[in-house]
C-alpha cells in the first residue's frame, strides 16, 4: 500500500521561498496569481496492516515534518 | 588602462559582484560596469560576467528565479551573437537554468554547503577561457550548496566528446578521482562551455583566488581573458 | 476596563511586587496591551535587571573606544578614519527549541545590530556549546544550529571566520548558541538610535510582521521545565534574503543624509525597537498601528507590538527625505511605511483604527525598571571518588586529538563560506584568532572567541580571568594589538544563589582581567535562565575580542616550515588540575592554574613586539591552552602536515607534567633563527627555550615516542565523521 505524506508550513509560519516565488511571479506579470504556499510530500510503501499506518502517523511527525513549524496529512494513493 | 568595458549582472542576492568587479579590473585592465537585474538593455557588449551569490535568495532552485529578470533575457539574447559570457558560482547555476549552458547543478552529495580550496585540472586550453592556463592545476575555492553537475548519459558524452568540460575537480597533482570530487559532481565536472564555446560556467570561484596573499592563480585566468575582448 | 487577573500577571512574568510598580507608574491599572509591553521591557532579556548592577562595574574607556555599551554595538577606532563594530549575542532557547531557524535568526539578528550602526558586516563568528555527544538530541541539534548558521551568513555574503563548538553534558538540555558579528565602518558615518524632532515620521521597513515568537524575550528569561516541548510558541523563521535586502538598502540609505535614527526589531520587536529610541532621546511617540504591515489576518495591537518577526527596521528620517527613503526601499523590493511620528509628549501613544489603545510614560518605564540585588552564596563543590586512569603521553595524546573537543572541525567550518568579501586572511583553523583584512588597505584586524566553562564552575573569578586573558593571548599570537571585547554570559537562574554567586564572581573576574590588560568592554549580552528541571549549564561567559594589526605582513597563523624552531614563551609549573590531560584519564577535580596578569602583560607584549620587529624570522605563532604544550605542538603538526621532533630531558613524570599542563601565559613562537629571540628575551628578561624543531614527517617525543602526522591527521578526522554518519 502506497500513502502520500504531504508536509507545509502551519498556519502563521513565514515561507521566505513563497513570497520571493510570488513576487517574481508578480514581476513576470502573472496578476491573477494572488498567493503560493509551498509543500512537499513523501511517497511511503507500508505493510497492510494496522501498524503500518501507525508507524507511518509516527514517523511523518517525528521524522519527516517538523512539528514546531509543519503539519502534515497523509492520503491513501 | 583599455577602453573596453566588461558588464556584470548585479541580483539583489548577488555577493560576490564586488569580489569579481575588483579581479576584473585588476587583472583584466578594463572597465567594469555593474548592470542591475532589470535593466533591459546593456550598453556595452564586449563580455559579461554573472558573479556568485543568491540571486533572489536561491529559492525555488537555485538560480530559477534569476532567469525570468529582464538582464538576462538580454543576456541569453547576446549570446547567440557571441558575446562572451562566464558565469561563477550562482552564475553557474543561472547559465543552466536559463539553457545557456547544458545539465543542472543539484544538491552536493552530501546535502551541505562546502567551502573549501579545491584543485582544477584543466582540460581544454584551446578554449579562450582557459587557453592561458594550458594544461595546467589551478587552485580556486568553491562555496556553494548546489554545485553537484548533473546530466544525462548522453549529454555527459556529448559534453566529453566535443571538449566542452573546461575545469574537472582533482588531486594537486592532476589526478582526478572519487577522493578529489567534493560534491559528487558527473566525472569531476568543475566548469564547461557551451557547444559554440563563448558561454563558460564554473563552480569554483577565481576572483577569490587573485589576492598576493593567499592563492594567485585566479590571475592567470583573468589575465587569459584580456585577448578575447 | 477589565481587570487583569493574576493569572494574566504571572503569566507575563511579572511579580507582585513589579505589578504595583507598574500602577504607580500608570497611577492606574495596565490594559493587557501595556503590560505586555511593560513584561518584555522589564524582562531580564531587555532590563538586565538581575545583572545590572554588576555590569555597571565593568571597565567600558579606554584611548580606542567610540561607543560602549548601550548601543546596538559597541565601536572601536581602528585609525586612519575607520572604525570596527562589533557584538555578541545569545540565542540559546530558540535554538534548542528549532536549531535551523534558532541559529540561523541569532546570525540574522546580530547582523542587523552591526548594520543598523551604518557598519558593513565584514565576519560573523560563533560560540557554540552542546550537550554530551551521548545524549539523544545532540546530532540533531549540532547539525541543525551548524547548518543554520552556515545558511543565513553564506547567503547574505558574509563570512563566517571562526569560532568555538564544544561539547559538555551539563549542556544537554540548554545548549549555547552565541553569535559575534564584526563590521566596518567610516568614523564619520555612524549611526545611533537617539530619536530626536517633534513630528519626525517613523518608518517601518522589512518583513511583514507575524505571529511569530510572541513572547521571545520573555522565553529567554524563563527557566525550561517538562512541559515546554508541548508549550511551544511560534518559532521565528529567518530570511536571509530579506536580510541582504535590508543590510544593501540600509547602506544605500545611510549615504543620503536622511537617517536620524535606526534600530533594528530584535527581541520583543516593535515595542523595544520604539522605546529604546524614544527613552534615548527622550521624546515621545505615537504610532499609528494598523498601518503595520501585517502577514496574517486580523492581527491586535498586542500582537503587533510584541512579535518577533525577523528582518525588520525601524528608523526616524527627516520629513524632507521620506520620499526618497521609500523610494530606495522600493527599489530593492521592500515594504517600508510610515506607522508613526516623534512627539514631545514623552509618552508612547498607541492607536488602532483611530482609537487610543495603550498610553505609557516612556521615560519612567525605562528608568525605573527593577534592578535587582540577588543574594548570593559560593556553591559547594561535590567531590566524587573515581577511578583515575594513568595514561601513557602517547596514550593521552591520541585520546585528546580523537575526543568530541578537540577532533578537527572541518565538518562544521567547511560549511561555513569563509573566503566570500576575499578579505580572509587566516581563518579560526588557520591559527589562534581569525584575522580579516579592512578592505582596500594593509591593516587588518584579529577576532576570537573564548571560554573556559570547566575552570569557571571551579572558580568563576579566575576562570572568567583566564577567559579574557585566553581571548588576549589568541589576538597577540596573531600578530595584534589587542583592543576591546564584547562578552556574552551564559548562567542558569539567577534566583538561586549558588548561580548568583558565579554571575557576580565571573562579571568580577572579567573586570580584573580587563582592567590589567588594558581590554575594556564595548558591547555585550547576557542569557540567563540556562536551565532545565533544576539542572544549570556550566557558567559559561564567553569572551569575544577584537584586535588591530596595523602592517597585514604581521599576521600569524598556524605556519611552520621545514628546519623552522619552536620556541616556549613563558613558564610552566605542572598545574595538571581541570587539564585535558586529566579529563582524559577520568580526573575533574581541582582548581584552575593560577593566573598572573602581571606576567601575563609581560610575556604577550614581548610575542608582540617581538612579531613586529622581527617579523621576517616568524613564520607563526601559537598560544598553549586546552591539552597543555603537547596538544599546541600537535596541532601545529596536523596543521601543517610536517614532523616535529621534541627535545627534552626531563624524567618520564616530569615530562608528562611539562607536556600536559595548562599553566597560562604561554605561547609558541615558530622561527627560523635562532639569533634574534634569544638576544631579544635577554633584553626583556623574559623566559624562553628551544623545545622542537619542524623537522621529517613523524611527530617525535625525543627517546619516549614517534607517531607518523599522517597517522595524528587520521585520529583527528575521525570523530565527527564517525559521529554524524551513525
Amino acid at each position: 500500500m502506497i500513502y502520500r505524506v504531504y508536509i507545509n508550513f502551519k498556519k502563521g509560519i513565514l515561507d521566505p521561498e513563497s513570497e520571493a516565488i510570488m513576487k517574481t511571479i508578480s514581476r513576470m506579470g502573472f496578476s491573477s496569481i494572488k498567493k503560493v504556499s509551498k509543500g512537499k510530500f513523501f511517497d511511503v510503501e507500508i505493510s497492510k496492516t494496522k501498524k503500518g499506518l501507525k508507524d507511518l502517523e509516527k514517523i511523518s511527525s517525528d521524522l519527516l515534518s517538523n512539528p514546531v513549524i509543519e503539519n502534515f496529512k497523509i492520503i491513501k494513493k | 588602462m583599455s577602453k573596453r568595458v566588461v558588464s556584470i549582472i548585479v541580483f539583489p542576492g548577488s555577493n560576490c559582484d564586488r569580489d569579481l568587479e575588483i579581479a576584473v579590473r585588476n587583472h583584466m585592465n578594463v572597465k567594469t560596469e555593474y548592470i542591475w537585474h532589470n535593466e533591459t538593455n546593456l550598453k556595452n557588449k564586449e563580455m559579461i560576467f554573472i558573479p556568485g551569490g543568491f540571486s533572489f535568495g536561491d529559492y525555488l532552485r537555485s538560480g530559477a528565479l534569476a532567469t525570468k529578470s529582464p538582464a538576462i533575457k538580454e543576456v541569453i539574447r547576446l549570446s547567440k551573437k557571441g558575446v562572451p559570457i562566464i558565469g561563477i558560482c550562482n552564475g553557474f547555476q543561472i547559465l543552466t537554468e536559463c539553457n545557456l549552458l547544458e545539465g543542472s547543478l543539484i544538491d552536493n552529495y552530501n546535502q551541505l554547503f562546502i567551502c573549501k580550496e579545491c584543485f582544477l585540472r584543466v582540460e581544454n586550453s584551446e578554449s579562450m577561457f582557459s587557453s592561458n592556463l594550458n594544461k595546467s592545476v589551478v587552485k580556486f575555492p568553491i562555496a556553494h550548496a548546489q554545485g553537484n553537475f548533473y546530466t544525462s548519459k548522453d549529454d555527459l558524452k556529448r559534453l566529453e566528446d566535443n571538449n566542452q568540460v573546461i575545469f574537472r575537480y582533482s588531486s594537486e597533482k592532476g589526478r582526478v578521482s572519487k577522493i578529489s570530487n567534493p560534491n559528487g559532481s558527473l566525472n569531476n565536472i568543475a566548469g564547461i562551455i557551451n557547444k559554440e564555446k563563448n558561454v563558460l560556467g564554473l563552480m569554483p570561484h577565481p576572483e577569490r583566488a587573485v589576492d598576493s596573499l593567499n592563492d594567485r592563480d585566479g590571475i592567470k585566468f583573468f589575465n587569459g581573458l584580456k585577448n578575447f575582448i | 476596563m477589565k481587570k487583569l487577573s493574576k493569572k494574566i500577571i504571572e503569566e507575563h512574568g511579572l511579580t507582585e511586587k513589579e505589578f504595583s510598580l507598574i500602577k504607580n507608574i500608570l497611577n492606574r491599572d495596565p490594559n493587557l496591551l501595556e503590560l505586555g509591553i511593560f513584561s518584555v521591557m522589564w524582562s531580564e532579556h531587555c532590563s538586565y535587571k538581575s545583572t545590572k548592577k554588576w555590569l555597571k562595574t565593568l571597565p567600558t574607556r579606554g584611548r580606542r573606544i567610540i561607543c560602549g555599551p548601550g548601543e546596538n554595538a559597541g565601536i572601536i577606532d581602528i585609525g586612519d578614519n575607520d572604525a570596527i563594530v562589533f557584538k555578541m549575542e545569545s540565542h540559546n532557547h530558540p535554538s534548542f527549541i528549532e536549531p535551523y531557524q534558532g541559529a540561523a535568526t541569532g546570525v540574522g539578528g546580530i547582523m542587523r545590530d552591526v548594520f543598523t550602526m551604518g557598519a558593513r558586516p565584514i565576519a560573523n563568528l560563533n560560540s557554540l556549546r552542546f550537550g554530551s555527544p551521548k545524549h539523544s538530541k545532540t546530532k540533531h541539534l549540532l547539525s541543525g544550529v551548524v547548518k543554520g548558521i552556515g545558511d543565513y551568513g553564506n547567503c547574505v555574503g558574509i563570512p563566517t571566520v571562526g569560532g568555538e563548538c564544544s561539547f559538555h553534558e551539563s549542556y544537554n538540555n540548554n545548549i549555547l548558541v552565541n553569535a559575534m558579528c564584526v563590521g566596518l565602518v567610516k568614523k564619520d558615518k555612524i549611526f545611533y538610535s537617539t530619536a530626536k524632532g517633534n513630528g519626525n515620521p517613523i518608518i517601518y521597513v522589512g518583513s511583514k510582521t507575524g505571529r511569530d515568537g510572541i513572547h521571545g524575550a520573555t522565553m529567554a528569561s524563563a527557566e525550561f521545565d517538562e512541559t515546554s516541548n508541548e508549550n511551544r510558541p511560534q518559532v521565528q523563521v529567518g530570511d536571509p534574503f530579506m536580510e541582504k535586502l535590508l543590510l544593501e538598502s540600509c547602506q544605500e540609505l545611510m549615504k543620503e543624509n536622511a537617517i536620524i535614527a535606526i534600530q533594528d526589531m530584535g527581541a520583543a520587536g516593535l515595542t523595544s525597537s520604539s522605546f529604546e529610541m524614544a527613552s534615548k532621546g527622550s521624546c515621545g511617540v505615537k504610532l499609528f498601528l494598523e498601518r503595520v504591515p501585517c502577514r496574517e489576518e486580523n492581527m491586535t495591537p498586542y500582537e503587533m507590538m510584541l512579535s518577533e518577526t525577523q528582518e525588520r527596521m525601524l528608523m526616524i528620517v527627516k520629513p524632507s527625505k521620506v520620499k526618497l527613503t521609500l523610494n530606495i526601499f522600493k527599489k530593492w523590493g521592500l515594504e517600508a511605511v510610515e506607522i508613526g511620528l516623534i512627539t514631545n509628549t514623552g509618552n508612547m501613544e498607541m492607536f488602532f483604527k483611530n482609537k487610543l489603545v495603550g498610553n505609557l510614560p516612556i521615560k519612567p518605564l525605562a528608568d525605573s525598571s527593577p534592578e535587582y540585588d540577588r543574594p548570593s552564596v559560593k556553591p559547594k563543590l561535590k567531590k566524587k571518588k573515581r577511578n583515575y586512569k594513568n595514561l601513557s603521553i602517547e596514550e593521552a595524546l591520541i585520546k585528546i586529538i580523537s575526543s568530541p573537543n578537540h577532533s578537527s572541525k572541518a565538518w562544521v567550518y567547511n560549511q561555513y563560506d569563509r573566503s566570500v568579501m576575499c578579505d580572509t586572511i587566516l581563518s579560526s583553523e588557520q591559527g589562534d584568532a581569525a584575522v580579516v583584512r579592512v578592505h582596500n588597505s594593509n591593516k587588518a584586524i584579529s577576532i576570537t572567541c573564548d571560554c573556559n566553562p570547566v575552570f569557571c564552575k571551579s572558580n568563576p573569578l579566575l576562570g572568567a580571568s583566564i577567559g579574557v586573558a585566553e581571548s588576549w593571548r589568541n589576538l597577540i599570537a596573531s600578530g595584534a594589538e589587542p583592543i576591546a571585547i564584547t562578552d556574552n554570559l551564559n548562567f542558569g537562574n539567577p534566583e538561586k544563589k549558588e548561580i548568583m554567586y558565579q554571575i557576580k564572581q565571573s562579571i568580577k573576574g572579567i573586570k580584573i582581567a580587563c582592567e590589567a590588560l588594558n581590554y575594556p568592554v564595548v558591547s555585550g549580552n547576557v542569557s540567563l535562565y540556562n536551565e532545565t528541571k533544576k539542572k544549570s549549564i556550566f557558567p559559561t561567559p564567553v569572551i569575544g575580542g577584537v584586535g588591530l594589526i596595523k602592517n597585514i605582513n604581521h599576521a600569524k597563523g598556524f605556519k611552520m616550515n621545514e628546519g623552522d624552531k619552536i620556541y616556549l614563551v613563558g613558564e610552566s609549573s605542572g598545574h595538571l588540575e581541570l587539564s585535558e590531560y586529566n579529563m582524559m584519564c577520568n580526573n575533574f577535580e581541582g582548581y584552575p592554574p593560577s593566573l598572573n596578569l602581571k606576567k601575563e602583560l609581560k610575556n604577550g607584549l614581548f610575542v608582540q613586539k617581538f612579531i613586529q620587529k622581527y617579523n621576517n624570522v616568524v613564520s607563526g605563532c601559537h598560544d598553549i591552552s586546552e591539552g597543555g604544550i603537547i596538544l599546541a605542538l600537535a596541532e601545529l603538526a596536523i596543521s601543517n602536515k610536517k614532523g616535529l621532533k621534541i627535545q627534552s630531558k626531563k624524567s618520564l613524570k616530569e615530562l608528562k607534567k611539562w607536556l600536559f599542563c595548562e599553566d597560562q601565559s604561554r605561547y609558541l613562537l615558530i622561527i627560523k633563527s635562532d639569533e634574534e629571540i634569544v638576544r631579544y628575551a635577554k633584553i626583556k628578561k623574559i623566559k624562553i627555550k628551544k623545545i622542537a624543531n619542524v623537522v621529517g614527517e613523524s611527530f617525535t617525543v625525543t627517546n619516549r615516542f614517534d607517531i607518523p602526522v599522517k597517522k595524528l591527521i587520521n585520529y583527528n578526522n575521525k570523530w565527527f565523521k564517525k559521529f554524524l554518519d551513525k
